[in-house]
């Protein structure tokens, strides 16, 4: 026990699991612990039990939402195109939601294709939207942390990388330069998602945290229903993820940031991917045609 | 729709996942979340704005569920305990492997006021203050409420040296 000056008790334990003690008494607590294998052990467990409790019931995060817990339920049925604009209008979504007609995320309603049994009585629709989060939000917790393979390509090979790209999505891949957000390529890969290509970005900051944008191509006609393409799902650190559909691309952003910095990372994604002279892989043109090295 | 009304819906899926693991049983969490909702709808001139809507609607939520409860305990004509165990309400066959199972069943074994801390704090991420505010609590009952439920959830999935808490321990014999 090297540190006396500062006193710990239960308080302090738990709140250094849960991340809300203030530097210096969590250095505190470190120390203690250092010395304290014991202790040190049963902080892991409380850890391993929050992150129990996520494996266990994040899942519902991802259910389709029965008719009767919908806000939309309680607002009659027509309202969903002044819902939709009411939500373009809105100030507090500037960023993404000005840019014009861009972060508008239509999903399929009742008509699709997505139907689902659930154990409630009547039948659900998974939203080809949900499906899509879910399919961005799995491959980012698999890749994102592996240290080994976390791409196929690398950011050095990124010519290749977009080709190749293009080439499977039907449509031509640009890779979002996030230099002014402190993020770095580190490179892509090719995932499959219910049937259609899609392609995973990945990009990393000097501290080593990690975002993805999920890309997919062949999204089919929306049909009704608006949705503001944010989900929050919590993994460690708070993960959060924003998506958005333009054309037959649909966009999922995720990483473990704050609501303001993800929608602005979105904006300067959606800006780049609009203005294609701005500052993204303007080598695309000359890419050379190594398109075969899985 | 408004923009409080906007707030509101983001708030459903983590108010659902609150509500199922609290109950533990879908359905009635659902039943649960939806009375939130409405209630909150009907009341979201009442939030202010700038204030955190997410502990708003968990307030929200907690307050019903203590009414419920208490409904529900005035109706039955049998008596329940102060700290009462709602059934054991594990969903039925749900394909979750063993541990997440065990981890339902536990947390059901918690007594609700502990469940209840560990869930926010754990699960839906709420800080202490937040955590108060929701159970109209004081911070202190939080902490406290939070270190036992901790120890219980870890002596029940056997991280901890589980020193079987009431049940005798299985007979060794010592030799004197």
């Amino acid at each position: 026990m090297t540190t006396r000056q500062i006193s710990i008790d239960e308080d302090d334990f738990q709140a250094f699991v849960d991340g809300q003690l203030p530097p210096e008494q969590r250095r505190a607590v470190m120390a203690y612990l250092a010395g304290s294998p014991d202790e040190a052990v049963r902080m892991d467990h409380y850890r391993t039990l929050n992150e129990a409790l996520h494996l266990a019931y994040d899942e519902v995060l991802y259910e389709p939402l029965p008719k009767r817990l919908r806000v939309e339920h309680y607002r009659g049925q027509s309202s969903w195109a002044g819902w939709l604009s009411d939500w373009l209008g809105l100030g507090r979504l500037g960023p993404v939601a000005r840019f014009a007609g861009v972060a508008l995320l239509l999903v399929a309603g009742t008509g699709g294709g997505w139907l689902m049994h659930d154990r409630y009585d009547n039948q659900e629709v998974e939203t080809a939207a949900m499906s899509f989060a879910r399919q961005a939000a799995n491959a980012h917790l698999v890749f994102a942390p592996d240290l080994r393979h976390p791409v196929e390509f690398g950011a050095d090979q990124q010519d290749s990388l977009l080709l190749w790209l293009s080439e499977r999505l039907g449509q031509a891949m640009h890779a979002p330069n996030l230099e002014e957000l402190g993020y770095t390529l580190v490179g892509g890969r090719l995932l499959p998602a219910s049937g259609e290509p899609a392609a995973q970005l990945m990009y990393e900051n000097p501290d080593a945290h990690r975002i993805t944008l999920y890309i997919r191509a062949g999204w089919a006609t929306p049909v009704s229903g608006a949705h503001e393409g944010t989900v929050s799902f919590a993994g460690e650190g708070g993960t959060s993820m924003v998506y958005w559909i333009e054309g037959s691309l649909a966009y999922a952003l995720i990483g473990a940031m704050d609501r303001e910095q993800l929608f602005g990372a979105a904006k300067t994604i959606q800006q780049q991917l609009h203005a294609p002279t701005l500052p993204t892989p303007a080598q695309e043109q000359t890419a050379t045609t190594e398109k075969d090295a899985t | 729709m408004s923009e409080t009304e906007h707030l509101i819906a983001e708030q459903i899926p983590k108010l659902r996942r609150y509500a199922r693991a609290l109950l533990g049983d879908p359905i009635r969490a659902d039943d649960l979340v939806q009375e939130a909702l409405v209630r909150g709808l009907s009341r979201s001139h009442l939030w202010q704005p700038g204030t955190d809507i997410r502990a708003w609607m968990f307030t929200i939520l907690h307050n019903i569920h203590i009414n419920n409860q208490r409904q529900r305990r005035t109706r039955a004509d049998y008596q329940e305990l102060d700290d009462d165990q709602p059934e054991m309400a594990t969903p039925p066959n749900q394909e979750r492997s063993l541990e997440i199972r065990d981890l339902a069943r536990a947390l059901q074994l918690l007594p609700e006021p502990q469940r209840q801390v560990v869930l926010l704090v754990g699960l839906e991420g709420l800080n202490y203050k937040h955590v108060a505010a929701v159970l109209d609590i004081p911070i202190g009952t939080v902490m406290s409420r939070l270190h036992r439920g901790r120890e219980a959830l870890r002596r029940f999935m056997a991280y901890g040296p589980a020193p079987q808490a009431s049940g005798q321990a299985p007979k060794l014999r010592s030799m004197p």
